[in-house]
């Protein structure tokens, strides 16, 4: 078994494009043990039964039949007695069809065409024509995007305020459905796409690059969340990040909720605790978030990588070396130049002085080992210092710098060895002067003094330099010192120098005594000139150089400015994607089951990394390699035809998509406390179709799009209400549903010619850039309605949470009657729209009022309507609005009417 | 009979001609009085009522002590220590650190230095004698009416998830908030307004309604930091329309569209119209509450006297004092829950006293004190604060401690950090003891000792009062029956009066 195991896994991570893997069913594997769960009626519950294609059965009304989904539902409706209802009129079946595909209303073209198309296909042809629209992918995409809890803006970078790298993840989304992905293959990318092998020439092939491209992009997937990033205690919030991860994977792909095992064995589905953290083992060794060390809001940004292929990225590396090369040649001048500065203020004299002095007794901390700290973190930097030559040139160091540029503190405690008075001395780099103020002392509140610390000309290693920061009285014991950076009043920032050692110097009276010459050279203090010249010192002087020297040279030395220069010009900009990897391979282990959830009560032994056990009758467990995180073996599982989750749950996604409800009401939830299917034997055979087809959604949308059921019009016969059977019996009648708030804002959009129709694919994001899914972003909205933009999601029901979302509330509110009463935006449409038809040349009142009609509702008005509204129009006039106002109010109207915003 | 009738008898011969909307224009308000009738009249219908409008008043489990709720939240962490939980250890052990007994958490937001004391001076107020620092001076007054619980305690250290446990009752997942829940469970008292308002709340998180739907929400008024100046309710002044009768001519042609299509779809009748039905219905109530809603804004017919009594017209309390004299007029309107919050960068950062804490919370303390007392003077002497049920806290108490640790680096210029695991809350009115302490924190106050009460208790025990059992007020979502107090709960009955 293990032999085969082994092999199937090898094989597949070599060519993982393969749609339907042949993956045998194994004999049941023995159940694993010490757990509570019944697993062989677990294993019996509807939706763990493997799925298997039911037989489409026989109906009475063999007309009403036009493809297998229609006798399914008949035949539901005829042990019910119930008749469906009639078809809908054409118009109202394109202005359906048309908005569930594409999120727009048909244009007058497309239902001019439609009505006059005769043929027993239009309808087909019609379906046709959307599932190509490349608006069909935005449309998708936004139903998908809500599954995965994606939303704008959320995914903020404290050090890039501007980063927009989640967008990316959106317009893959968009992508992916326009190109009908095969579902398993979009599995894939999410979760482990930065895994997949990379196929192709990347650099000279453009589809090779696209699919590189959408490797990388689509595991943001794992990183777009909502966690607290300010949590304070930071092992917490590497397991929330784990469990976001983990109970989103399991809505989405599986709907199930996995979070509940988190603290104990779910109650309601088999889910036990182990298997929480044999999936929390794979997401524990995930990286989506920088190095983060145990300090209060120490490095939690999301990770980046630059959109780019991996020669692109080999090539902006070799610049930068370039680079670097040219600079360093340049700090050797200024190294040389510094150099004899230095011996101007050295000579023999106080050379031979100092070395007949012993170096006074002191402290060292390294700045790093700090015990206290606020806004500040530590950093790794490098060097390569031109005064040693070979290859210990490279100098590194670890140091302490600002973090959030508001008010900054250190705290070291140490203890000395003896009372009495202390130089502290800082190595350090800064820019220009930052004062800090220094604490220091056994109570040291008695002496806080604010002292400068004048800028060494740059920050980082090439800068340092020692500086001296006074003297203090420290009696010997426990010790503290405390170095802050307070607010610049006017700036409302603060820095802080970076800081890479702290030494404390004991001034001795007989020490002192032998020092005492009246010149110290360029040095301020003689413990400072010991300590900078003195040959047993235990430090060597550090000596900054001057950034005026630095710049000068660059000017002088055209030939090095110029490479840079080039170099410089030759290094492309790449954007910045959201990133998504796996911990270094030595780095991967299990994690222990948390015990009640709890961080600090773990289990002994770690958790094995893994799959859920529940389908162990139906698919082999994958094994988990040493030296990845095991994302690639679980995307695998999930995207494998028998699983019995992953097909059942996306049919009924996408049936939802088009009806308002699912065929089980809980998208989010197959398991005992979700719904239980209406047409159980409809969600299986549509499952096994959809895995059939490869995948295919746009299969699975034509087959509904193209049945006699989706023809169905709302409204169900008198006697059929009654009765009460058609309320009770889902599927009678073709649901109503509210438009979502994108649709009600592009339907106003489109009223007045705004959304240009793409008829190819790819999308020009550019063209759809008013949309409302995107006009936020792209910086699009109209001159001040931006926040009503904004507002208007919310009134709407779009209310994101940072969790999944699987179906939008369709609310009515006196907030949203409110809003079409007085909320500028809308009247903001209709004055344009009023614009719009008023422009239109030699046509009576009537015909303008129709063209109104047209561009909303897609139909004209009533005559006994058109009458009222033109009366309408008039008497408003008499009562003094003018006719732009009358007519603005007439178009606000049909804005705020059911029509607009409802779908039949 | 006026013509005009019809057209909303779902008959679309009767669209009026052009001679009747001039008519109607001229008559105005007669119009708006027809469309009440009717609007009341179908709501009178109590089964498709129910199915209609989720906001429809829903009876309780049992007979509520307070039939609403208003609750004065300081944004920020009040220190308990400096107003109402008196820890007469802090003066004598001031400067020394925390006995071993009682061990700093292991992360906290700040470090911890030594012990601070109060900058406040206690003594008894009322015939209840209750200890009380001089922090509320007006509030003081009102001891004996006031029923403290001094155990309350949580985990969340920071103020986000704190202010999203205390709401919500989960920290770092989007939960609905107390209110919404109180809505879901209740519905709504009020005809023309709505059931949960919020008086300038803060942009939290904790205020969306998660899973429920948005029509549970709060709606806002104001918005945290802007003064009474911008208090109002989203799109509910009239903007566009320049007189109520054009407003109303206005929603005229839009409902004789929505009859037009509702009759083309089935008729007024069809139960697949409930959903067109109640948007037309919400239209009419939208225009009612643009008639009303500015009215309590706008504290008309208030007298002098009652304004005094909230402190409105003195400069320090006059904006904390127009706030809660709205929340007293919501009230008297049916609102079911109503949240004030006082939330202001005036006197350093909202109540969150890192450092100069005397500054900070004499400031705040001022702007607050005068406008509350006025409040529980106001209700009951109105005779509402037998069932309005008055809430006064914040996410979270502050620490005996100074800020900083340092080994004695401590400076008395500091403040107390956040301290989730003991801090005070006091209730008035609605079925709560007056005059009543309960529960304790340590000698130092710095974590909940007797008689603790959880955040889950808290919520349990305030939906008790409003008549709800927290265990059976249940929404499933995601597979689960979700509550607000999750699995845990349970109610303080020593606290509700007999």
């Amino acid at each position: 078994m293990e032999h085969v195991r082994s092999r199937i896994f090898a094989g597949l991570v070599a060519t993982l494009c393969v749609a339907a893997i042949a993956w045998p069913l194994s004999p049941a594997i023995a159940d694993p043990g010490d757990d509570s769960y019944n697993w062989k009626t677990w294993r019996q519950f509807w939706s763990f039964k493997p799925v298997q294609r039911p037989a489409v059965p026989q109906v009475k009304n063999k007309t009403w039949v036009r493809n297998p989904i229609d006798a399914f539902i008949l035949a539901e409706l005829e042990k019910q007695d119930v008749t469906p209802a009639a078809p809908a009129e054409k118009r109202t079946w394109l202005r359906r069809v048309t908005f569930l595909l594409t999120g727009l209303p048909p244009t007058p073209a497309e239902i001019e065409a439609f009505l006059d198309d005769e043929q027993d296909d239009a309808h087909a042809t019609v379906v046709d024509r959307l599932l190509k629209s490349p608006h069909y992918g935005e449309r998708m995409g936004r139903h998908w995007l809500d599954v995965v809890r994606y939303e704008q803006n959320r995914v903020r970078l404290k050090h890039q305020p501007t980063f927009r790298g989640e967008l990316h993840y959106r317009d893959y989304v968009v992508r992916a459905f326009n190109n009908d992905k095969p579902y398993d293959r979009f599995i894939m990318e999410q979760i482990a796409g930065d895994l997949l092998e990379v196929l192709g020439d990347t650099d000279k092939d453009e589809v090779a690059r696209q699919r590189y491209f959408d490797q990388i992009i689509a595991p943001a997937f794992l990183s777009i969340g909502d966690w607290f990033d300010e949590c304070t205690d930071p092992n917490k919030l590497r397991m929330d990040i784990v469990d976001d991860m983990i109970d989103t994977t399991g809505k989405v792909f599986m709907g199930l909720s996995l979070g509940c095992a988190r603290c104990h064995d779910h109650p309601f589905d088999p889910i036990p605790t182990e298997d929480y953290y044999a999936l929390g083992g794979i997401f524990k060794n995930t990286k989506i978030i920088g190095e983060f060390s145990e300090f209060w809001r120490d490095g939690r940004d999301r990770m980046t990588r630059e959109l780019a292929t991996k020669s692109q990225v080999r090539a902006n590396l070799e610049k930068d070396k370039i680079i670097d090369q040219a600079i360093k040649s340049i700090v050797v001048l200024c190294e040389k130049i510094a150099r004899q500065s230095d011996n101007m203020h050295r000579n023999a004299d106080m050379d031979q002085f100092v070395k007949d002095i012993p170096v006074p007794e002191s402290v060292t901390i390294e700045a790093e080992n700090f015990a206290g700290v606020d806004n500040l973190k530590i950093s790794e930097v490098e060097f390569v210092n031109p005064r040693i030559a070979g290859k210990d040139a490279k100098e590194k160091a670890t140091v302490i710098e600002t973090q959030t540029p508001l008010s900054q503190w250190v705290r070291y405690t140490f203890r000395l060895p003896k009372t009495g008075r202390y130089e502290i001395h800082v190595l350090y780099s800064a820019l220009g002067p930052t004062p800090i103020e220094v604490q220091a002392g056994r109570n040291p509140a008695t002496v806080a003094l604010a002292k400068p610390i004048e800028g060494t000309g740059g920050w980082g290693l090439r800068y340092r330099a020692w500086q001296s920061i006074g003297i203090y009285h420290m009696s010997a014991g426990p010790n503290a010192l405390r170095l802050t950076a307070r607010l610049n009043p006017k700036t409302k920032t603060a820095r802080f120098p970076q800081i890479d050692k702290i030494r404390l110097v004991h001034i001795t009276d007989e020490w002192e005594a032998k020092v005492s010459r009246p010149r110290f050279g360029r040095f301020p203090t003689a413990a400072f000139r010991h300590y900078s010249i003195h040959r047993d010192s235990p430090f060597r002087f550090a000596m900054g150089i001057d950034s005026a020297v630095y710049r000068w040279f660059l000017n002088q030395n055209t030939g090095a400015h110029d490479i840079i220069r080039k170099a410089q010009a030759e290094k492309r900009d790449y954007q910045a994607i959201l990133s998504v990897s796996d911990q270094p391979a030595k780095a991967i282990a299990d994690i222990p089951v948390h015990i009640r959830g709890d961080i600090y009560r773990t289990r002994k032994e770690p958790t094995p990394r893994g799959v859920l056990r529940l389908f162990d009758h139906v698919l082999i467990k994958p094994e988990m390699p040493d030296d990845e995180s095991g994302r690639l073996q679980l995307a695998i599982w999930l995207s494998h035809p028998d699983n019995p989750l992953t097909a059942r749950v996306m049919v009924n996604r996408i049936w939802q998509w088009h009806f308002g409800d699912g065929l089980v009401a809980t998208p989010n939830d197959f398991g005992s406390r979700g719904a239980k299917p209406t047409h159980s034997a409809l969600l299986d055979w549509l499952a096994t179709e959809f895995i059939k087809s490869g995948w295919s959604v746009k299969h699975i949308q034509k087959l509904i799009c193209g049945s006699n059921a989706y023809r169905m019009g709302s409204s169900q016969k008198r006697e059929a209400l009654e009765s009460g059977s058609a309320l009770r019996f889902p599927l009678s009648a073709f649901p109503r549903q509210r438009l979502s708030v994108e649709a009600i804002y592009d339907a106003m959009l489109c009223s007045i010619g705004k959304v240009k129709r793409q008829t190819d694919n790819p999308l020009d994001f550019n063209k759809s850039a008013d949309r409302m899914m995107y006009v936020l972003t792209s910086n699009r909205s109209p001159k001040g309605m931006g926040v009503e933009i904004k507002k208007m999601f919310g009134v709407f029901d779009y209310q994101p949470t940072g969790m999944s979302m699987p179906k939008r509330d369709q609310t009515s509110t006196a907030a949203q009657s409110l809003w079409f009463m007085n909320n500028p935006l809308p009247r903001y449409y209709a004055e344009q729209l009023a614009t719009r038809v008023l422009q239109l040349k030699n046509i009576t009142a009537g015909e303008r009022l129709t063209q109104a009609y047209t561009l909303t509702l897609g139909r004209p008005p009533s005559d006994a309507m058109a009458n009222a509204t033109l009366d309408y129009i008039d008497a408003a006039m008499k009562q003094g609005a003018s006719r732009e106002e009358a007519w603005t109010s007439v178009c606000l109207a049909i804005y705020s009417s059911n029509e607009f915003r409802y779908i039949e | 009979m006026n013509p005009m009738t019809n057209p909303r008898e779902h008959n679309l011969a009767c669209i009026p001609s052009r001679r009747e909307w001039l008519q109607r224009a001229a008559l105005g308000f007669g119009s708006v009085a027809l469309t009440d009738i009717l609007a009341r009249r179908a709501m009178a219908d109590a089964r498709q009522t129910a199915a209609l409008n989720p906001l429809a008043p829903k009876p309780p489990n049992f007979a509520p002590k307070a039939k609403r709720v208003i609750y004065i939240f300081l944004d920020g962490g009040v220190s308990h220590l400096d107003s109402f939980d008196y820890k007469p250890r802090l003066k004598k052990d001031h400067g020394k650190p925390l006995p071993d007994s009682i061990r700093p958490p292991k992360f906290t937001f700040a470090p911890q230095g030594r012990i601070l004391q109060s900058p406040w001076s206690f003594k008894q107020y009322g015939q209840t004698g209750k200890w009380c620092s001089n922090l509320f001076p007006h509030i003081n007054e009102h001891v004996d009416e006031l029923c403290f619980i001094h155990s309350l305690h949580h985990k969340q250290n920071d103020h986000v998830t704190a202010k999203t446990m205390i709401n919500t009752g989960h920290g770092t997942e989007p939960r609905p908030p107390l209110g919404s829940w109180l809505v879901y469970g209740l519905g709504s008292a009020s005809e023309n307004l709505p059931a949960y308002i919020d008086i300038m709340p803060d942009g939290a998180k904790s205020r969306s309604t998660a899973f429920l739907p948005n029509h549970y929400g709060g709606t806002p008024v104001g918005k945290a930091q802007k003064t009474a100046r911008f208090r109002t309710i989203e799109n509910l002044e009239r903007t566009w329309a320049k007189t109520e009768n054009t407003q109303r001519q206005h929603l005229d042609l839009v409902q004789l569209m929505n009859k037009e299509h509702q009759s083309r779809t089935g008729g007024n009748t069809s139960p697949a119209n409930a959903k067109l039905e109640a948007e037309i219905k919400n239209l009419e109530l939208a225009f009612r509450m643009q008639a009303e809603a500015p009215d309590v804004i706008s504290l008309q017919g208030e007298s002098e006297a009652t304004q005094d009594l909230y402190g409105i017209g003195e400069p320090n309390t006059t904006d904390f004092g127009r706030a809660c004299l709205m929340a007293r007029r919501f009230a008297e309107r049916g609102v079911r829950y109503i949240t004030v919050t006082h939330s202001t960068q005036k006197y350093g950062n909202l109540w969150d006293q890192h450092s100069r804490l005397e500054e900070g919370h004499t400031g705040n303390a001022r702007a607050v004190d005068k406008p509350i007392a006025g409040l529980l003077k106001d209700l009951k002497s109105r005779g509402m604060l037998d069932d309005t049920l008055v809430i006064f806290g914040s996410e979270f108490g502050r620490t005996p401690t100074f800020e900083f640790m340092d080994g004695g680096l401590g400076r008395l210029t500091n403040g107390r950090d956040h301290n989730p695991y003991g801090f005070t809350m006091w209730f008035a009115g609605g079925g709560v003891k007056p005059g009543f302490s309960y529960g304790s924190t340590d000698d130092y106050g710095y974590y909940a000792s007797e008689n603790k009460v959880s955040v889950y208790d808290l919520h349990a025990t305030i939906l008790q009062l409003m008549g709800l059992d927290h265990w059976a007020l249940t929404y499933r979502h995601s597979g689960r029956d979700f509550r607000l107090t999750d699995e845990f709960g349970h109610v303080v009955d020593d606290v509700i009066h007999a």
